[in-house]
This record gives C-alpha cells, structure tokens and sequence, in this order.
C-alpha cells in the first residue's frame, strides 16, 4: 500500500508581543528619584496639579 | 527665632495640597504624590503609598536660627494625613544640593522629637544606594494601621531587597 502523505499542519504563528522586561529595583528607585524631581520642578514652574495629573499621568492623594 | 512653638496656620487646597507662609514670609507647599507604581509587588497596599513632598516656593529668607514651626506643621500635616490609618507615606530626600544626608537626618529628628503627633507615627528610615546614587529616604506609617507590617515589607523590599 502506498503511503499517504500526511497533511502538513498549518500552524499559525502566534505574533509575540514585546514585553517589556521588569524594572530591576534600582531602576524603580532612580524612576521614583526622577519622577518627584520632575513634579517639584514643575510645581516650581508653575505647572498646576490638574496639568500634572491630565497631561503627565500623575497622580495625587486627595487631601 | 521663631519661639512659638505652634505649627503655622495652614490652607488645605483641595484637593491636592496644603500651603504655610512662614514668618519670614516662606512659603511652603506640602502635597502626596502616588507611588503605587514602585511598588508592584505588593498590589494590596501599592495604591495606599504616597510620596511626601515639601517644596519652599520664595526665594528663601534669611533668617537667624532654625523655625522649629516649620517642623511643627509638616508633622501636624502627616499626622492628619496618616490619621486615617489606612495609608502610608515616603519621604525621598532631595540631593540637587549635596544636601541630602542633613535633609534626612532633620526629617528623622522632626519625628523623633515631637510628642504630638509624632508618637503615633512609626519611622522607618533608610539610606541605600540605587545605581550609583546613594538615596535617603524614610517610611511614615500611623502605628494603629492595620496593614503596617505590609506596608513596611513593601517599602523595605524595595530599599533594602537584593536585585533580582
């Protein structure tokens, strides 16, 4: 009997998306260091809370 | 020198900030940012860490001796902030200046002097190095926070913790 040929597989490769590499703990400190430099420099320039919070993405205890 | 040992009278800027003017006309801004996002490992109590921030907006005033009052209202501000008792709060020494080692250890004696309303504060103080900065910071909790141990686990983990 003559053999049959199997039937390739089609496989659809799975689009891997890149996931970023978690933050190593310095790295999350120096992130933390930079973000409160960044809001009390911003502060000092003027910019408002309601800026800091709609355009940068920070955000704030309610007080 | 300021002799009158009773905070400042302070405004609550709702929602985000709280502002003193001093006597010699300083003023002063203190507001909370969030830190939830340094701390995601411990997602139960990440969005309950708030970094504390103290911002001088005048030029600073020249001034003979040190204004206990300043240290007065930024311990009476935390207090009421930590009273709820289900929040904790970070302090990151700034270092622009070289200055950030007398910055921590003022901030350390603020809340070891005072009785009030410090005694219901715990302290937890750290000076670590992250990449090649040396950083000093210190973790405010109310002692009657449930969730205290959490708190302190997340925030030394994060100061303290080996690299992974």
């Amino acid at each position: 009997m003559a053999p049959v040929a199997t039937k390739a597989k089609k496989t659809v490769r799975k689009k891997r998306t890149a996931k970023p590499a978690p933050m190593t703990r310095a790295e999350m400190v120096q992130k933390m260091f930079a973000d409160q430099q960044f809001i009390r420099e911003a502060r000092q320039n003027g910019i408002t809370f309601k800026e800091l919070r709609e355009k940068y993405g920070y955000k704030f205890a309610t007080v | 020198m300021a002799t009158n040992l009773q905070p400042y009278n302070f405004e609550v800027l709702k929602p985000d900030y709280y502002t003193f003017t001093t006597d010699s006309e300083d003023i002063y801004e203190c507001y909370f940012s969030s830190f939830a996002a340094y701390f995601p490992n411990y997602p139960g109590v990440a969005p309950f860490i708030f970094g504390f921030n103290l911002d001088l907006l005048t030029k600073p005033a020249k001034r003979k001796g040190i204004d206990k009052r300043i240290a007065d209202t930024v311990i009476t501000i935390a207090g009421d902030f930590l009273e709820a008792r289900n929040n904790a709060m970070v302090y990151v020494c700034d270092n622009w200046d070289g200055k950030e080692g007398a910055r921590a250890r003022k901030f350390k004696s603020w809340f070891n002097y005072y009785d009030h309303p410090s005694s219901k504060i715990i302290q937890i103080s750290t000076s670590f190095e992250a990449g090649s900065m040396m950083i000093h910071s210190a973790m405010l909790i109310h002692k009657k926070n449930k969730r205290k141990k959490e708190f302190s686990d997340a925030y030394l983990e994060l100061t303290q913790g080996e690299e992974k």
